[in-house]
């Protein structure tokens, strides 16, 4: 996969107000492209659909740096985790002293990693334990139990969910190729409704 | 540790139940050819699923054969035919055998085993000239097992992590593919799934005769096997329950050329039935026939 921020013409360091404008001053061009008689119509497509993956993850990433504090030292290790560098997670979070329910989270996302859920169980457990409020503890700790440590869960229903696509564990929002598929057809009935309006009022 | 990752013999279609015969009678007649009729009963069920997995990955050419056996000298039975890929699996079955028996051996294992691997010796070394990497692999794995044991290793992932990464890199010498990958850690918890089911199983024995045993150390109080296994249950089910629904996702999101049904009620039913085997047997499992 690209680096999602090259897709933007920027690099992970950009403020994220810039790194949102630039996205929809792109998306904007893409959108309109897209209808462009032969192979730019489909070039801007092609660009759109690529802008709106590295776009959800570049938000996570946004929305994870908010989440923990802006550039907190648990944040980049978040960062980290999310671009699979777990040697240095792992070292980063050894570093802390201060161990808060955020980051016995993610620890447990690391030895989830690992495979190593009984330990990810463990951590997962503090957690909770240390912030019972935690919507997203609690889910992922559900989740471990009732799904991935459940010797009757739907085998046919169990799925990777460790890089990208559909992750079982680690809170994410729903990945946009779905979305990207509905703006499309939602474009598309958009226009052909557009079209039959014309023509009943013409 | 071997004997663990079997098919459902009652849910096998006829055609694969042929078709894991062949593997099982290729490799084994493989070992017998390579490496003379001794060590022919090292082939395991764990090694012939690892062929299927193997050449499934690798869309590997198979051709089978009609052969009579040893065993049954009247019957000709289908088998597959040795080549050069079906050599080096051969060749791992010899490698790791080696290596548990020898482990055995260190933990102090009787007359039997020790004259065992001393006969398994030259095999082994033929074994070792044609994989070399793959024995570099078992052995690091069984080192690995060996210091954690000595420092009393208390975490279930940790004790089965060695194991676990010896299978992994196992099949990515085998198969190649990302370190990261689906087949990579498919493994990693088949891997695990074995060390953790073969420790559960012979935990009375190592309760008796004071080796180390991960979920000894790890949940101590034992009395016998049922008392154990009732204690513990919700722990230990979630430990097997984890790494079987792991493998079974992981297998999930492989794409398959040959033998995807087979290898299916391996992974999606053979495994959780052997859980529940050993979770209800009194004593431990007798070695599997299928």
């Amino acid at each position: 996969m690209k680096d999602p921020y090259a897709i933007l013409g920027l690099d992970r360091e950009s403020p994220p107000e810039l790194l949102r404008a630039r996205y929809e001053e792109l998306r904007g061009i893409y959108s309109e492209g897209r209808f462009a008689p032969g192979d730019a119509g489909n070039e801007a497509a092609r660009n759109l659909s690529e802008l709106e993956e590295a776009w959800v993850t570049i938000s996570e990433r946004i929305a994870a740096k908010e989440r923990t504090g802006d550039g907190s030292d648990l944040g980049y290790i978040d960062m980290l985790i999310r671009d699979g560098r777990y040697d240095e997670a792992q070292y980063k979070l050894d570093a802390l002293s201060d161990r808060s329910a955020e980051w016995h989270y993610l620890q447990s996302i690391i030895y989830y990693k690992r495979e190593w859920l009984s330990e990810s169980k463990v951590q997962l457990e503090t957690a909770v334990s240390l912030d019972p409020g935690n919507g997203r503890y609690r889910a992922a700790l559900d989740k471990l139990n009732l799904v991935i440590g459940n010797p009757n869960t739907n085998a046919d229903a169990l799925n990777d969910g460790i890089r990208g696509q559909s992750q079982q564990f680690y809170e994410e929002p729903p990945r946009q190729a779905g979305n990207t598929l509905s703006n499309c057809c939602l474009a598309y009935c958009l226009t052909s409704l557009c079209c039959d309006c014309v023509r009943c009022c013409g | 540790m071997f004997g663990y990752i079997v098919p459902v013999k009652k849910e096998l279609l006829r055609q694969d139940y042929v078709l894991y015969r062949s593997f099982y009678c290729g490799i084994c007649k493989l070992i017998g050819k390579n490496y003379g009729q001794l060590p022919r009963f090292t082939t395991t069920y764990d090694i012939t699923f690892l062929s299927l997995l193997v050449f499934d990955q690798l869309n590997a050419d198979v051709q089978f054969a009609e052969e009579t056996c040893i065993g049954n000298p009247v019957r000709r039975h289908v088998i597959v035919k040795g080549n050069s890929l079906l050599d080096r699996l051969a060749a791992a079955n010899v490698i790791l055998s080696y290596h548990k028996l020898r482990d055995d051996v260190i933990d102090g294992a009787g007359r039997g085993r020790r004259t065992m691997l001393r006969a398994l010796g030259r095999p082994y070394r033929q074994a070792l000239a044609l994989c070399p990497g793959i024995d570099a692999i078992v052995k690091r794995g069984y080192d690995g097992l060996r210091k954690l044991e000595q420092a009393g290793e208390t975490g279930i992932d940790r004790a089965a992590h060695p194991f676990a990464a010896l299978l992994k890199e196992a099949a990515l010498d085998l198969v190649g593919g990302e370190a990261d990958g689906p087949l990579a850690r498919l493994c990693y918890n088949l891997g695990k799934f074995v060390y953790l089911i073969d420790a559960l199983d012979d935990i009375d024995e190592d309760a008796k005769s004071g080796n180390y045993n991960p979920f000894l150390k790890r949940f101590g109080n034992y009395q016998n096997r049922r008392q154990f296994l009732t204690d513990n249950a919700p722990a230990l089910d979630f430990i097997l329950a984890s790494t079987v629904n792991r493998a079974i996702a992981c297998f999930n999101e492989l794409n398959f050329t040959q033998s995807y049904s087979l290898l299916k009620n391996i992974v999606h039913l053979g495994l959780r039935d052997k859980v529940n085997e050993v979770f209800a047997s009194g004593k431990k499992l007798d070695r599997p026939r299928i």
